[in-house]
């Protein structure tokens, strides 16, 4: 069963330590004794997997209050891990017992431990070590020879073993198990010899194996990555969240010295849970990469030649103002990256919308170039994408359309997985090859590549097939969008994309029969050749199902990069306004910046390229992005960036698009300053400073700043607050993620 | 030690096969009898171990990487978890094991009786230690817990059959009898194991689908 979103849990009576409390019923007893600040110590229990009770270190006293008032005592220390709260519930976590008990566990676990903390990765963060200094003997009676194990075993490029360190808890084996579902590590043999194995010693390729090291209790894994480069109290650990996609995963970013050496998992329930996936925790170190911008550049006779900051500014303006009083506002144009932060896109745009005068301002790199407030949010009503991640355990149907989610959504695909795994979800997914999802998908479309459009319009007319009527009353323009995909039958569906009609009815069938459903669509539709259409087409299926305005199903179209959704929310679009508001409805923006604004849409990033091909466009400046390597059609973007006469590039690296700069900035990379980042589920999400900027770098909202105040005379803003606060003013759904609101976890946006 | 300094030189690991590359060789009556164990059960992951007794008879009485393999995917389940059920059991046979697997219980009663001088006279007849097979292939020797056939200790198991109150003497017989045997004790035991668990109507299906 789908887990409700909004049950209000059943409450029970208990008494731990002779503190009276009330907690949800079924909560694990272990889970409840750290409400009343009782320490429990465990080594295989972990909040977000099924509990086994395999090391017995959770041992509390329990009875159960009688009828009659006296407490019945259970005749031996239960495992406070698998033992579900429930009404009437006595336990002692502190007794004479216990204390002894938590001893001999620790004695009993400490026997084949080698107890080579000195020259662990783990000394100093070790729940073995930490559990036998608070709770553990000063000494073993066992004098026998330890056992001797492969003590540095290479499962992978990430994951070194060590046999001997183990202490068969299982987490490791159970995450593979349960949750990243690849099972790829297993207990071999048995009694003293068992060990954590992969198959006949073959590579530990899960896309998530990085969590094994965190969740490892003792040292037995850890990373190759990290492996002697510190120790636990001579690194800084801070908060802030990973960028590599539009997940948004929190993470705990230490360094050393001012030096990355690792990246941990930080819990978000909402979000990651307390997950990270190998792309976001072995991502290379970008802050000491060796291509990296060090100070500003500027192209002199053929070769960039660095300069002070000044020079730099002074040329870029020169260049812009005296094109764009020359050329027009259309001779200018910006391209934002989606690896800024909010405050970036934010102040990106102004500087070209109050400074320049111009709205030729993009962020897109994929062949859907729309406008999403026509093609999408009018007409479900609401803006997409609509769910959170939550929704995924809530939802009865996830439909993964177009997307290969373990790639391009890592946290979506384990959240999908759990909600299949705990609670029953269905799922159902459309990608032209096999897939990672397919394994716990009940029903898989595998199309021809091309041909998402024609599969969706076929799924269309089957569910208007077979929904019942009563359902179907109250859509607006039915008889419209019967007529549009009347054509579509299953066998004109069958011939375009090699779906055989069984396969879509069963598929069609499963929507049907969903009381709710969440449509999560990726690349394969932002990239798709009519993907206006398709979008059309997604939303009416969204609609007649009864989704678009459900708390637990809706359309999400989730942004491919980090910041996708930022951008768009920020309007680094050229015919949006911060707010998703229309060019009309300038007034408002106007009142606050304190100048006009222009009126004509500006160019999509398309047709902002192409000009740069005919010369119409004379001076780029492409901030925090890569569109030679990353554009749909890299292509163009190549000619594009050569032949323009002008270009800027502000980014962190020498990338392929840096390398045709005429000016280079550099800008500071995630870790080196502050700021915010919006995820898929619209969670606005703050990213703090870990580690000092590299050479001159400065982050991207403050080069925008200065440039800003140098051409409107302004007062600047002084920090990415003060900018968030200035979007709250003019995006009033972003008022509720000011700064302070925002603390560790992040505020997930409204629409007003 | 050598096996784990070697294992430590090792830096990369080989790549876990992909589903293509494993040789199937489960034989057809195999594959039907695997599909009527699978059906016994409300997953195939709970047909494991009966699966993984007809890869001991497929595969000639051992479970090597290749038949834990097959299992896996013919179950789909991962490999690892499959190598892990084949470990924790004792019974299945991770090495090449001889024709005959001579088992000598050595629990209680059977010590009473005079188990360890059967041990000892075998060693030292076939010329082999304790878990050792011999050069020619046809005997390994191996010691059990209990064989739950106390009263007719002392007791040792060879395949499918029990033999009871060995002696020097019925220990000779035995030995020349099997010598001149073209029976496969191991693979015989796993076929046995494999019969009891398929039904009736299940053995005269395959039975009539072969014909």
């Amino acid at each position: 069963m789908p887990r409700p979103k909004h049950a209000e849990p059943k409450l029970v009576n208990i008494e731990i330590n002779g503190i009276a409390l009330q907690v949800p019923e079924g909560e694990y007893l272990v889970d409840a004794a750290k409400r009343v600040e009782a320490d429990v110590p465990v080594f295989c229990y972990h909040k977000y997997m099924e509990a086994v009770g395999m090391c017995r270190m959770c041992l509390v006293d329990v009875g159960y209050k009688q009828p009659d008032g006296s407490v019945r005592k259970m005749p031996k220390p239960q495992a406070s891990c698998t033992l579900p709260c429930s009404e009437g519930m006595v336990a002692w976590t502190e007794t004479e017992q216990i204390i002894k008990d938590r001893k001999a566990v620790l004695e009993f676990l400490l026997i084949n431990h080698p107890l080579d903390c000195p020259i662990c990765d783990r000394g100093g963060e070790c729940p073995l070590q930490n559990n036998t200094q608070f709770y553990g003997p000063s000494t073993s009676r066992y004098i026998e020879i330890k056992r001797h194990l492969p003590k540095s075993l290479p499962l992978s490029d990430h994951v070194m073993l060590d046999l001997e360190r183990c202490i068969q808890c299982g987490r490791c084996v159970r995450f593979t198990e349960e949750v990243s579902g690849d099972a790829q590590l297993a207990f071999l043999f048995r009694g003293a010899q068992t060990q954590p194995h992969t198959f006949q010693l073959t590579e530990f390729n899960s896309r998530f194996s990085g969590n094994v090291i965190e969740i490892c209790p003792v040292g037995a894994l850890t990373s190759r990555r990290y492996r002697f480069r510190a120790r636990p109290w001579d690194i800084v650990t801070q908060k802030t969240i990973c960028t590599g996609c539009s997940n948004g995963c929190n993470i705990y970013l230490d360094s050393r010295g001012g030096e990355m050496v690792r990246i941990n998992a930080r819990e978000n329930p909402q979000v990651n849970e307390t997950w990270t996936c190998d792309k976001g925790k072995f991502q290379p170190n970008i802050m000491r990469a060796p291509n990296r911008i060090q100070q500003p550049m500027i192209r002199k006779d053929g070769a960039l030649q660095p300069v002070e900051w000044h020079e730099a500014y002074a040329l870029i303006l020169e260049r812009f103002q005296d094109e764009r009083d020359k050329g027009g506002v259309n001779a200018v144009a910006g391209f934002a990256g989606q690896r800024m932060t909010n405050e970036d896109l934010y102040l990106f745009q102004k500087l070209f919308r109050a400074g320049f005068g111009s709205n030729n301002i993009d962020h897109r790199l994929t062949r859907y170039q729309g406008d999403l407030n026509k093609d999408l949010y009018t007409p479900l009503g609401t803006f997409a994408p609509q769910n959170e991640m939550r929704d995924l355990e809530a939802t009865s149907l996830i439909f993964i359309f177009g997307s290969d989610l373990i790639d391009e959504q890592p946290m979506v695909y384990l959240r999908a997985r759990k909600a299949w795994h705990r609670f029953g979800v269905k799922a159902l997914v459309a990608y032209p090859v096999p897939t990672e999802a397919e394994h716990f998908a009940e029903n898989a479309l595998r199309y021809q590549p091309g041909s998402e459009l024609a599969l969706a319009s076929g799924l269309l007319r089957a569910l208007l097939g077979l929904l019942p009527a009563e359902k179907l009353d109250g859509i607006e323009g039915l008889e419209k969008i019967r007529d549009s995909v009347a054509s579509c039958d299953p066998g004109w569906v069958e011939a375009q994309t090699g779906v055989a009609p069984g396969v879509l009815e069963r598929a069609a069938r499963m929507i049907a029969d969903s009381p709710s459903m969440m449509l999560l669509a990726g690349e394969k539709v932002w990239n798709h050749r009519e993907a206006q259409t398709l979008i059309h087409m997604l939303t009416q299926i969204t609609r007649v199902t009864g989704n678009a305005d459900k708390e637990e199903g809706g359309l999400n179209l989730m942004p491919l990069a980090a910041n996708g959704q930022g951008a768009i929310d920020m309007g680094a679009l050229p015919n949006q306004l911060p707010g998703y508001r229309s060019l009309a409805e300038k007034a408002s923006l106007e009142a606050v910046w304190g100048c006009t604004l222009p009126t004509e849409p500006g160019l999509a990033s398309d047709a902002m390229f192409q000009a740069c091909l005919e010369s119409s466009v004379k001076c780029l400046y492409i901030a925090g992005a890569n569109p030679v390597a990353e554009h749909y059609d890299p292509t163009l973007a190549a000619r594009a960036v050569q032949s323009v006469e002008f270009l800027v590039v502000q980014d962190v690296l020498m990338t392929e698009t840096a390398q045709y700069a005429d000016v280079a900035l550099p800008a500071c990379a995630f870790a080196e300053r502050e700021g915010t980042y919006t995820n898929f589920e619209r969670r606005a999400q703050r990213t703090w400073q870990a580690v000092p900027p590299t050479g001159e770098a400065k982050p991207d909202w403050r080069i925008f700043s200065e440039l800003l105040l140098r051409l409107t005379q302004q007062t600047p803003a002084f920090n990415p607050r003060e900018v968030m606060k200035e979007v709250g003013q003019v995006f009033p759904a972003y008022a509720a993620c000011a700064y302070d609101h925002l603390k560790d976890q992040g505020v997930r946006w409204q629409q007003g | 030690m050598d096996r784990n300094v070697e294992l430590i030189r090792i830096t990369e690991r080989p790549k876990p096969p992909r589903p293509e590359e494993i040789p199937l060789r489960f034989s057809e009556t195999a594959v039907q009898e695997l599909d009527a164990l699978v059906s016994h059960y409300p997953d195939k992951k709970s047909a494991l171990l009966p699966a993984l007794w007809l890869a001991q008879r497929e595969y000639g009485g051992v479970l090597t990487p290749e038949a834990i393999a097959e299992v896996a995917l013919r179950l789909e389940r991962s490999y690892a978890e499959v190598e892990g059920v084949a470990t924790f059991y004792t019974m299945y046979n991770k090495q090449q094991m001889g024709k005959f697997m001579l088992e000598v219980c050595t629990n209680l009663s059977c010590m009473l009786c005079g188990s360890y001088r059967l041990l000892e006279y075998l060693e030292e007849k076939l010329g082999i230690r304790l878990g050792e097979t011999t050069p020619d292939g046809l005997f390994t020797l191996t010691e059990v817990e209990c064989l739950n056939n106390c009263g007719d200790a002392p007791v040792m198991q060879v395949g499918d059959v029990y033999c009871r109150k060995m002696s020097v003497e019925k220990m000779d017989a035995l030995i020349d009898q099997l010598r001149g045997s073209d029976e496969h004790s191991v693979t015989r035991l796993a076929d046995a194991i494999v019969n009891i668990q398929l039904s009736a109507a299940d053995k005269a299906r395959i039975a009539s689908e072969h014909e």
